[in-house]
C-alpha cells in the first residue's frame, strides 16, 4: 500500500490514535495504529485497546491499496517533527512502514494489517445529531459516583437512557457505587430512543469526555449491538458496552420525604470542605444535627480533633441527627449550580436525597443524588 | 495484502485444522467433538497429562474450531479464514493467554476477570488459556486462585476456560470441581517419529534417537532435537550423579546435587534422564528374570519421581537431590556390593 497525505491531517488522527493504542497490552499489535486504504482517495486511521476504538477517515492520494500497522507513538512522534507539509507512507517488505517527506526517510517496524482486530462496524449504523455540551454535562454530573471496582462491571459505568421523541427527547444518566447514586436528566433533542438503556464503562466515559471537550457544539451519537459511537467530524470513537444489566435504580430513590431542608449551596459546600479536614480519613463521616432554622455539622476524630459548623437553613420540624460521608456530599454539591439546594430526609438511617432547588426541575430535566447515611 | 510467504502451513501448526489436527489423543478429541457438535462445549476444561503431548495445541485447536468462519465439519477448522490466520499469528483478540508468572499473578487474574465481563471482540467465542494452571498451587498464588473461582464457575456463555496441568491432582479441589477433566495420554513412538519427520523435518535417524528419549512427549522430543548440546550436558550430569550414588561417594553426591540443583527446571530434566537410564536397566534385568534387582530398581525409580515432584513443589532442589543420592545408594549401591541372594527381599 502507498499513499500521499497532508501532514497536519495525519498528525491529528495519529494523536487520537496514540492516546487509545495500548502499549501495555500482551498483544503487541494493540500498540500499533492501523492505516488502511478505503478507496482511491481515502484512508482509515484506527487504534484500539479492544474496548475503545478510534477511527478517523482522511482524504489522501492512494497510489496502491492495502494496509499497514506501525507503533502509534513512534509514528506520531516522527510525523510530528517532519519539516514539510506533505508526506508519503508505504508498506515496505517485512511489514515495515516507510515514510518519506522531502529528504527525510524513515522505516518503522510494523505488523501485518490483517492481524489487527476487526474494527467496530460504525458505517452500518445510523447516527443522530445532538448537542455535545449536554452530553458533557450529563457525564460530569454522574461520573464521580461510578463504582471504582472494575470487577463489578454492572456498576463500573454509567447507565445511559434516552426517552421521548424528536424535540421532546431527553437523556438520562445514572451511576451508583452502592453507597450513593446520581441521576441526571437533560433535554437532548434529536436523541435516538434508548430504552432500555446501555451501560457505558468508566474507561469509555473518560475517552468520550475527552472527545466531547475537543469538539464544540453538535456531535453525532449512535448505539448499536455492543458499541456506543460518538462521531465528531471525521473521527468516530467506539466504546464497547458493558453487557451486565444496571440495577433497578428507581427502587433506591426515595419517593417522598418527611423532612425538607433548604440550604444555601455555597455555605453548605464551604462548611463541608472545612469540616472534612478533621473527619476520619477512612470514612469521611460527619454528623448533621438539624433543628428548626439551623443545621449543625460536627466531626470528631480522635487522631486530629473536632470541628463544628453552624448554618442557617430553611427547616421547620422535629430535630434530626444523621451521619453522612462528607466527600459524597462535596462531590455532588460541586456539580450543582443553583444558589440553593434541598436536602430531603426521612429517618436517621434512611437515604437522603440532595437536589438543586430550581423551578425547572421535572421529568426530562432534573438532577439528584441519593446518599446512604452512616451510623456514627 | 497477504503474501504467500505469510500463509501458515497447516503442517507447522496442526491446530489450524481444528481437532482434526490433533494426533494421538482419540479419547479427548472425541469428547470435544461431541461437545462442539451438540453446540454446548463446557465452560472450563482441565487438560491433564504429561508435558509436550498436545494439551496447548488442543486448546488452540478448540479455539480454531469454535471461531472458524468456514468449518468443514463440527470440531474442524479451515485453516485459511481470517479467524484461523489470526490464531496462527497469535493475534486473535479472543484467544486470551494468561501470564502465569508467580510475581503479579493476582493482578493478572484480576485483569482477566475484568476482561471477561465483555463479549468476544470479533469471534463467536473466547478461549482463556491458563497454562500452566499448576502455578495456582503455589502458596503465594492462593489469593489469585481463589479470585478466579467465581469467573471460572460461571463465565459468560461464550467464554471457555482451558486449564493446562501436568499434575492436576495438586490443584485446588475448588478449581478441579469447576472443570471438566480431560486426560491426555503419552503419544506412541510411531506417532512421535512420524510427527518429527513431517512437522519438524527431521531425518529418520535423528527422529529415531530423539523418540527414544521422549517418553511419549512430542514437545520433549522437539526440544531435544533442537538443542543437542544441552541434552549432552544433561546426560553427563545424570550419569555422573547416578555413578556417584551407586558408588556411594558422598562428597561427590553433594557437589553434583548443588550444581544440578542450581536450576530447578534443569534439575527436573536431569532427573528425567536418570529415570530413563534406570528404566532401561530395569528392562534389561526384567528380561534376565532378576526379580530382586528389579524390585530395587523399581524402588529407585519411584524415588526419582518423588524427588521430581518435590522439586516442582518448591522444596530445596540441592537438598532433594542429595536425599535422592542417598536413596539411590541404599537401593542400588548395596545391591552391587552384595549380589542379591535368591529369596532375598528388597529393603
Amino acid at each position: 500500500m502507498e499513499f500521499r497525505i497532508e501532514k497536519a491531517a495525519l498528525l491529528q488522527a495519529l494523536y487520537y490514535a496514540q492516546g487509545i493504542a495500548d502499549r501495555k497490552s500482551t498483544m503487541p499489535i494493540l500498540a500499533n495504529v492501523l492505516l488502511r486504504s478505503d478507496g482511491p482517495d481515502r484512508i482509515t486511521v484506527a487504534a484500539t485497546d479492544l474496548n475503545i476504538t478510534v477511527t478517523t477517515e482522511l482524504p489522501c492520494e492512494v497510489s496502491s491499496e492495502g494496509g499497514l500497522t506501525a507503533s502509534a507513538k513512534h509514528l506520531h512522534d516522527i510525523v510530528k517533527s517532519l519539516p514539510s507539509d506533505k508526506l508519503s507512507l508505504r508498506r515496505a517488505d517485512n511489514n515495515y512502514a516507510e515514510l518519506v517527506s522531502g529528504k527525510a526517510n524513515y522505516k518503522v517496524v510494523g505488523l501485518p494489517d490483517r492481524d489487527f482486530p476487526k474494527l467496530p462496524p460504525h458505517k452500518d449504523v445510523q447516527f443522530y445529531r445532538v448537542d455535545g455540551a449536554v452530553l458533557r454535562d450529563l457525564i460530569a454530573k454522574t461520573f464521580f459516583s461510578i463504582s471504582a471496582d472494575e470487577t463489578r462491571s454492572h456498576l463500573n459505568g454509567v447507565l445511559l437512557e434516552c426517552d421521548g421523541d424528536g424535540e421532546q427527547a431527553f437523556a438520562r444518566m445514572v451511576s451508583t457505587d452502592g453507597h450513593r447514586l446520581s441521576k441526571c436528566e437533560r433535554p437532548l433533542p434529536g436523541a435516538p430512543k434508548l430504552m432500555p438503556g446501555v451501560v457505558i464503562p468508566r474507561r469509555g466515559l473518560i475517552e468520550l469526555r475527552r472527545a466531547l471537550e475537543g469538539s464544540g457544539g453538535n456531535v453525532e451519537i449512535a448505539s448499536h449491538n455492543q458499541y456506543f459511537y460518538l462521531r465528531t467530524g471525521a473521527t468516530v470513537l467506539s466504546v464497547r458496552l458493558t453487557e451486565a444489566s444496571f440495577p433497578p435504580y428507581e427502587q433506591v430513590i426515595p419517593r417522598d420525604h418527611q423532612r425538607r431542608v433548604v440550604v444555601k449551596r455555597s455555605e453548605l459546600f464551604d462548611a463541608l470542605k472545612r469540616i472534612v479536614l478533621v473527619a476520619s480519613e477512612k470514612t469521611w463521616g460527619v454528623r448533621m444535627n438539624i433543628a428548626s432554622g439551623q443545621m449543625r455539622i460536627e466531626s470528631d476524630n480522635p487522631d486530629l480533633g473536632q470541628g463544628r459548623e453552624e448554618l442557617d437553613v430553611g427547616y421547620q420540624g422535629v430535630d434530626c441527627n444523621i451521619g453522612f460521608n462528607a466527600k459524597y456530599m462535596i462531590e455532588l454539591l460541586s456539580e450543582i449550580d443553583t444558589p440553593e439546594v434541598q436536602l430531603e430526609l426521612n429517618g436517621d438511617l434512611d437515604p437522603g436525597v440532595l437536589r438543586p432547588l430550581d423551578d425547572k426541575q421535572g421529568v426530562g430535566n432534573q438532577y439528584l443524588g441519593v446518599i446512604m447515611p452512616m451510623r456514627l | 495484502m497477504q503474501t504467500a510467504a505469510e500463509t501458515v502451513q497447516p503442517d507447522a501448526a496442526p491446530y489450524l485444522r481444528g481437532l482434526g489436527g490433533i494426533i494421538g489423543q482419540p479419547a479427548v478429541v472425541s469428547v470435544l467433538r461431541s461437545a462442539l457438535a451438540s453446540g454446548r462445549p463446557h465452560h472450563a476444561y482441565l487438560f491433564d497429562g504429561p508435558e509436550g503431548i498436545g494439551k496447548a495445541t488442543t486448546a488452540k485447536a478448540l479455539m480454531a474450531a469454535l471461531n472458524c468462519m468456514a468449518p468443514p465439519s463440527a470440531g474442524d477448522a479451515c485453516g485459511s479464514c481470517e479467524s484461523c490466520l489470526k490464531i496462527a499469528s497469535g493475534s486473535h483478540p479472543d484467544f486470551i493467554v494468561a501470564h502465569m508468572e508467580l510475581a503479579g499473578l493476582a493482578d493478572e487474574i484480576e485483569r482477566l476477570i475484568k476482561r471477561l465481563c465483555f463479549r468476544p471482540v470479533e469471534g463467536r467465542a473466547q478461549v482463556v488459556l491458563i497454562d500452566p494452571a499448576d502455578q495456582l498451587t503455589a502458596p503465594t498464588a492462593l489469593v489469585a486462585a481463589n479470585r478466579l473461582l467465581k469467573t471460572l464457575e460461571e463465565p459468560r456463555p461464550d467464554t471457555h476456560f482451558v486449564l493446562i496441568s501436568t499434575s492436576a491432582n495438586g490443584l485446588l479441589q475448588t478449581i478441579r470441581s469447576r472443570c471438566q477433566r480431560l486426560r491426555f495420554v503419552p503419544l506412541s513412538d510411531d506417532l512421535i517419529r512420524q510427527a518429527l519427520k513431517t512437522q519438524h523435518a527431521l531425518d529418520e535417524e535423528t527422529a529415531l534417537s530423539v523418540t527414544a528419549l521422549s517418553q511419549g512427549s512430542l514437545g520433549k522430543a522437539v526440544r531435544c532435537a533442537q538443542d543437542p548440546d544441552s541434552l549432552k550436558k544433561r546426560q553427563t550430569e545424570a550419569s555422573g550423579l547416578l555413578a556417584a550414588a551407586k558408588a556411594g561417594r558422598a562428597v561427590e553426591i553433594c557437589q553434583r546435587a548443588s550444581e544440578i540443583g542450581a536450576d530447578r527446571e534443569e534439575a527436573v530434566e536431569v532427573l528425567e534422564l536418570v529415570w530413563l537410564s534406570l528404566h532401561a536397566e530395569l528392562r534389561r534385568h526384567g528380561k534376565l528374570g532378576l526379580l530382586s534387582q528389579s524390585q530395587r530398581l523399581a524402588q529407585a525409580l519411584r524415588a526419582v519421581r518423588e524427588t521430581q515432584t518435590a522439586i516442582r513443589r518448591y522444596t530445596s532442589a540441592p537438598l532433594s537431590l542429595e536425599r535422592l543420592g542417598r536413596h539411590l545408594h541404599g537401593a542400588l549401591g548395596r545391591a552391587q556390593l552384595q549380589p542379591a541372594q535368591p529369596g532375598e527381599h528388597a529393603r
